[in-house]
Parts: C-alpha cells; structure tokens; sequence
C-alpha cells in the first residue's frame, strides 16, 4: 500500500507529534522533562510513552502487522493509573493519530491514498478496540491487587483470630442476647 | 543537573489538568487548589484512635479527636487551628536546628526536581521536591522573615489558608521521606525531616491518617502494629517450625519468648511473623539461629521493629522506640539483633541512641561465632541481620548450597532507609552472591544510594490509594521490568518488610512473574542443616530446580 510507504517516510514527524500530543496533558515543567531526559530509568514516564506510541506506529505501518499485544499492554498500564482520567480520556490517544497522520501528510496526499486510508482507519480502530479491553485488563488487575491485599493483610488476623479474652467477650455477649430473647 | 529553576515554576507550573489533583491549573503554582477525591488521599484517623494517643501522649499532639472527611469542606479543625500550625512551627524552628537551616538555606537550584518517584511517576510539579517543600517555607517565611512577609508572594511568601492546609495534607503524604533527592542536593537538606516537620505540624490540629495512627497505638498498646497479644505473637511464630520442619525435615528447638539471660535480643518487623512473603525470611532467621547455635530470645512485648510513630511525630516515635531498650534491660541481653526492616533502621541507626540512650547496660556487640566486634554499633548496641549473616559466611561459618537457590534469578531492591539512612549497600549483596549462582543488578541509577523507593513507604501502604501507589511505584518496577526482559529475573529480594509487602503489589501489577524476598530466606533456603532431608522443595514449597516434576 503506497500509504504506508508514506507512514514509514513520515515516521519521525508523526511519532513526534504524537508524543506531544499525550505528553501535553502534562503541565509545563513535566512536560519538559518528560519530552527531554532520555535516560529510560531517570524518565520512566517519557521512556514509557515514547518507546510505546513508536511501538503503535511501527505496527501499524507495517505490511504485515505481527501481534502487538505487549507494546499496548505496557503503554496500558501507565495510562491506567497514570490518571484520574476517564477511561475515555485515557484512550483518545489512539484516535487522536488518525487527525495527526491527516495533517502531517496533507501535502502529499493524493486519491489513491483517499482510497486506502479507510483500511488505515480501520487499523487504527482495531487498534484502540484492542487498547478498550487491555485497559479493564490493567483496572481489574488492580482491584485484584487491592483484594489480595485485604485478604493477606491484618483483618484476617484481628477479625479472625481468637485471643482468649474476646472469646470470653464474644461468649458473653451470645448469652446476652439468649437471655434477651428468653425474656421477651 | 535539572534545568526547572523555582522561579520557571512558579509562572508555568501547569497549563493543563493537574495528573494528580484533577484541577486545571492556569495560575501560579499558589493558586492551584489541590483537590481530593477518592483515590488521591488517605482515609483520616478514627477518633477512637486519636482519642487513645491523646490520653497516652502528653501535649495534645495530636489535635481534637473527632470524625471528618476528607472531600468535605469542613475539617471540624479548632477555631484557632492557624495559632496552633505557627506556634507549633515556632516550637520546631528552635527546638529543631536543622528545620531552621533547612527553611533557610535551599537556593532553589533544582537539582532535585526531577529525583522524586512521585514526581517521575505521577509529572506532578508540587511532587518536585523543592515545590513540595515550597508549600511549608512560603507560610515560614511569611511568619518567620519580616522582610519576606512584607514582599509577600514577590519573596515567595504567603499566609497559612485552610487550602494551605489541604495542600500539605495532599503533598507531605505523597512523600515517603525515602530521601532519594536529598542525595542530588549540593546543600544536604533532608526533605525527610522537612516532611516529617510538616506531618508534625498537621497532626498538632488533627489532620491525619489511619493508616498510619492504628499501627501506632496498636504498637504502644500491645507492642505490634496488629496488635497482637503476646500468646497469639507467639502462637504465630511457632505455627512457623512447623512450615520448617515439613520443608527441610528439621524440627527447631530454638525459639524462645522473652527468656531472661539470653546472649542476643531478636527484634523483627511483626508482619515477618504472619504476613507472606515475610514469613519465608522469618523461617531463614530461624534456621540460620539454629545453624550456628546462637543464644538468642525474641520479645513479645518489643515485639514490632517497625515505627509508625515516625510518621506522626518525635515524641510517639521515641515512646515506640523506647520498648527496644527496655526490653533488652529487663531480658539482661548484652547486645540486640535486629532483622531485615526498613524504616526501624533509620530510627535505631539516627535518633535512637540520642532519642533513648545511652544503652550502656549491654556490651558492645561480638559475634558468639566469629569474634567479630562491630564497632559501628559500640553506641547503639543493635546490629542489622544482614551485617551478622555477611561476618558468618565471610569467616566461613556457614554450610551453604547455592544450587537450591537455582529456581531463583535474584535482583536486589536497596530498601531507602537501610541504603541511605544506614549506608547497608554491600552486606546484603555479598549474602546474594554467596547463597545464589544468579544474580543481576538492575541499572546504576536505580541502586544503592539513588535506589528508588517502593512508592508506598511512610504509612502509605494503604489500599485506598492503589492507582497512586501504582504511580509512585513505576520507576522501581521499570527498573525491574529491564532486568526481568533482560536476565530473566523472577525475584526482588530487599531488606524491608513494608517493601516485602507492597513490592509484591507493585509487582503483580507491573511485572507479573516477579516474585519478592527477603534475603534470608535465600539464606535460609541454601543452609545445609544438620540431620535434614533431601530437600526437594524452598521455604515456600516450591519446587527446587530440577525437583518440579
């Protein structure tokens, strides 16, 4: 397809751009570090999103398109706890290319590419479809993180576990209400 | 050297929605309200646990005991919560030289604006430490500097407001006094001491966390963090031999409760006696006490080394503290022994011997094994496991199977308080490399003293902030991720049970299929113990390589 022979000349622009795009929704000065520092352990964030976005783009240019699952989960994983953003807001993103790669090739855009690009959008559409199911993968994952937690932490011990005196306490109690009832 | 200057800040903190408050700041950085919601902030203490640390603590420290709610308007403060927060700062200026000097001496270069895990995690300007810290010297300076309350914000000064206040609730608990930027400053300022100064201040007008006061007084109650009586502490260490005894066939007889006379006390983080994986490093205590015979009880009553009151402030933090002595007086032990914890290190290793000391009734500590005496614990008395552990196998005392460690490919998490508060860098690893035959160190910015906290220290592992933590989080579990990708690395081993705790969290969530230790449990699993069985299986009942069939 002559439109991802396009995509793969445009790549360093339209990567670029979008970069900017998901990192805009951090402030000023974040923004600035996110974008700057390269080191990948100092700029976890930046390194996330970059590595990740060039990911997208690769798979989605490429002729044969392999499977692109754990690129989007990691880049998942961020967006869902990076923010208290909604579910929605978190995955514009993936949409957001298909404006980009428009105005980023608009001079070179001809009618052969009118016809090809629906397959593009599709593509792309699959792409966020995809996105969709990860990103309740990741929150589902951390409610069971949460439970795990519940379940592993101290209620079990002081909820559970009977020390001699609440036993006496519990016993006594129980009687209360037998003999409550008993007098009603 | 990070380029943001405060000045940068201050005009273009953020023209977008704040990742972290939801507010959508197109103001200075003193105008940006922080906003709670559920998710952002922990739940606050309950007033039948204030009401405990009131009646047991002199000096209202704690503030009113009462109901409140965080997302509500009304904090249900006293009326003269202002007057309390300045005096209380006063207090502190004089009382505290190092709060003086640290309000006072930041030039605001910016070296460590961009060091913070909260920061690099959440891109939240207020969580760059030199911001965060700005929050507390804007109000010191218009209180503190004439000449600054006059200048007023042009100086960088502002007066105490109720969203000053819900700003420091909001940012002094998103700091796990982990210290990874006090290591870039060129001045030294320990933003710790700056945070805990600020959790000081807060409590003083009742503004707290559950999370952090229920351990506390379940602590100063019965000597735990769960609050476990002392027959039921016991009663969970014990069910442990058992674990033991199926897992390498020897049955120990060497666990004993607060005994008189005993050479060594024992203090550990409670959850190491029933919270996984901390149970594992526990039962590699055990094996390697009854590997080379040391005389040594453990207290029911000192029985947390952990230390919630430093959370809250210096006087909870040194009643807490002072059990450990107490104990190892009453017990007539000459030196005490202390496990694999991370914030009970900083306590016992910065404020114990001045806060409790001098504990001149014991000896200074000797290995019963090798003869060694640490003199870097002459004053204090207590020595960290992992010292101990490094001496025994450095003098070869220790019978060890590295092979049973094989199902492991080992990284280690240097814990922030051990690491920078301790200086604990190479024991650790010297035990790893002798009880592991793979072991990988993950990147040179991400270890030692520029290690990356777990994200949930402090009192901030509470599930309530999950997605948070998750964020506070990433730069360690990044790290990890490589190393993982890399080497293939399943486990994170560290010395700190709240690391063993919410590292395991973290891991779950970001890299699933890395587990996390303590180290003696790898210790404890390579030990070749005397009259043991063929050992097809680790302390957790896991397979050994070459057993999983």
């Amino acid at each position: 397809m002559k439109i991802l022979q396009l995509l793969i000349e445009k790549e360093e622009v339209i990567v670029k751009r979008w970069l900017k795009h998901v990192l805009a929704a951090f402030s000023a000065d974040a923004n600035r570090f996110l974008a700057k520092q390269k080191d990948r352990f100092a700029n976890p964030l930046g390194h996330n999103f970059s590595t990740g976005l060039t990911g997208l783009y690769r798979h989605l240019r490429s002729e044969e398109p392999g499977d692109v699952t754990e690129i989007l989960e990691q880049l998942m994983k961020v967006r869902a706890v990076q923010a208290e953003d909604t579910p929605a807001e978190s995955l514009a993103f993936i949409f957001a290319l298909k404006e980009i790669i428009r105005e980023e090739c608009r001079k070179e855009w001809t009618s052969e590419l009118d016809a090809e690009w629906p397959e593009l959008a599709a593509r792309i559409d699959r792409l966020a479809l995809q996105a969709f199911d990860l990103y309740m993968a990741c929150r589902e994952r951390l409610y069971m993180v949460r439970i795990r937690e519940l379940q592993s932490g101290n209620h079990i011990l002081t909820d559970n576990m009977k020390c001699p005196s609440a036993m006496v306490r519990e016993d006594m109690q129980s009687k209360k209400v037998e003999n409550d009832a008993e007098n009603d | 050297m990070a380029d943001t200057k405060i000045e940068q800040m201050s005009i273009s903190v953020a023209k977008e929605p704040s990742m972290m408050t939801g507010a959508i700041p197109r103001k200075e950085w003193m105008d940006v309200p922080a906003v709670f919601k559920p998710g952002n902030y922990c739940y606050p203490g309950k007033k039948d646990i204030v009401e405990y640390l009131d009646k047991n603590l002199p000096g209202k420290l704690f503030g009113e005991p009462r109901e409140w709610k965080v997302e509500e308007d009304d904090w249900k403060l006293p009326e003269n919560w202002k007057e309390i927060i300045i005096q209380g700062m006063k207090e502190r200026l004089d009382k505290f030289r190092s709060f003086k000097v640290f309000m006072d001496c930041c030039v605001r270069c910016g070296a460590c604006a961009d060091k913070c895990h909260f920061f690099l995690g959440t891109g939240d300007p207020k969580n760059m430490p030199v911001l965060r810290a700005e929050l507390l010297r804007s109000v010191y300076r218009n209180e503190f500097s004439k000449a600054s309350k006059i200048l007023g914000r042009l100086a960088g000064a502002r007066e105490m407001t109720f969203g000053v206040l819900k700003e420091w609730f909001m940012y002094f608990y998103q700091c796990t006094e982990c210290r990874r930027c006090s290591v870039f400053c060129p001045y030294g300022i320990d933003t710790a001491e700056i945070t805990m100064m600020a959790r000081e201040l807060l409590h003083l007008v009742g503004v707290n966390t559950n999370w952090i006061l229920e351990p506390a007084s379940n602590s100063n109650r019965t000597g735990n963090h769960l609050g476990l009586q002392p027959h039921t502490f016991a009663q969970n260490a014990e069910f442990l031999l058992d674990d033991i005894e199926e897992a390498t066939g020897v049955k120990l007889n060497n666990l004993t409760f607060n005994r008189k006379g005993a050479e060594v006390l024992f203090i550990i983080p409670s959850a190491d006696v029933f919270a996984e994986p901390g149970i594992y490093t526990f039962m590699g205590y055990l094996l390697l006490f009854e590997h080379i015979g040391l005389d040594y009880t453990i207290s029911t009553y000192a029985s947390e080394g952990g230390n919630f009151g430093s959370f809250t402030n210096n006087e909870l933090m040194k009643k807490l503290n002072g059990k450990m002595y107490a104990e190892a007086k009453r017990l007539g032990v000459k030196w005490i022994l202390g496990g694999e914890c991370g914030h009970m290190w900083r306590v016992v290793h910065q404020y114990m011997d001045t806060m409790n000391g001098p504990a001149d009734f014991m000896e200074v500590p000797k290995s019963p094994i090798t003869g060694t005496v640490f003199e870097n614990a002459a004053s204090s008395k207590m020595v960290h496991i992992s010292e101990f552990t490094a001496d025994l196998i450095k003098h070869g005392k220790l019978k060890i199977d590295k092979s049973r460690n094989d199902h492991r490919i080992v990284t280690f998490h240097d814990s922030c308080n051990p690491a920078r508060g301790m200086g604990l860098l190479d024991e650790p690893r010297y035990i790893i490399e002798n009880v592991c035959n793979a072991f990988h160190e993950m990147p040179e910015n991400t270890i030692r003293e520029q290690t990356f906290c777990c994200g949930s220290g402090t009192g901030l592992n509470t599930g309530e902030i999950m997605d948070l933590r998750m964020r506070a989080g990433l730069p360690r579990a990044n790290a990890v991720k490589h190393v993982h990708d890399k080497h293939g690395v399943n486990m994170l081993s560290c010395v700190c049970a709240i690391d063993r705790a919410t590292l395991t969290s973290l891991m779950e969530y970001w890299n699933p299929g890395v587990e996390v230790c303590g180290i003696s449990e790898l210790v404890g699993n390579a030990l070749i113990m005397e009259g043991e069985k063929e050992r097809d299986s680790g302390l957790r009942f896991e397979p050994l390589a070459g057993m999983e069939g």
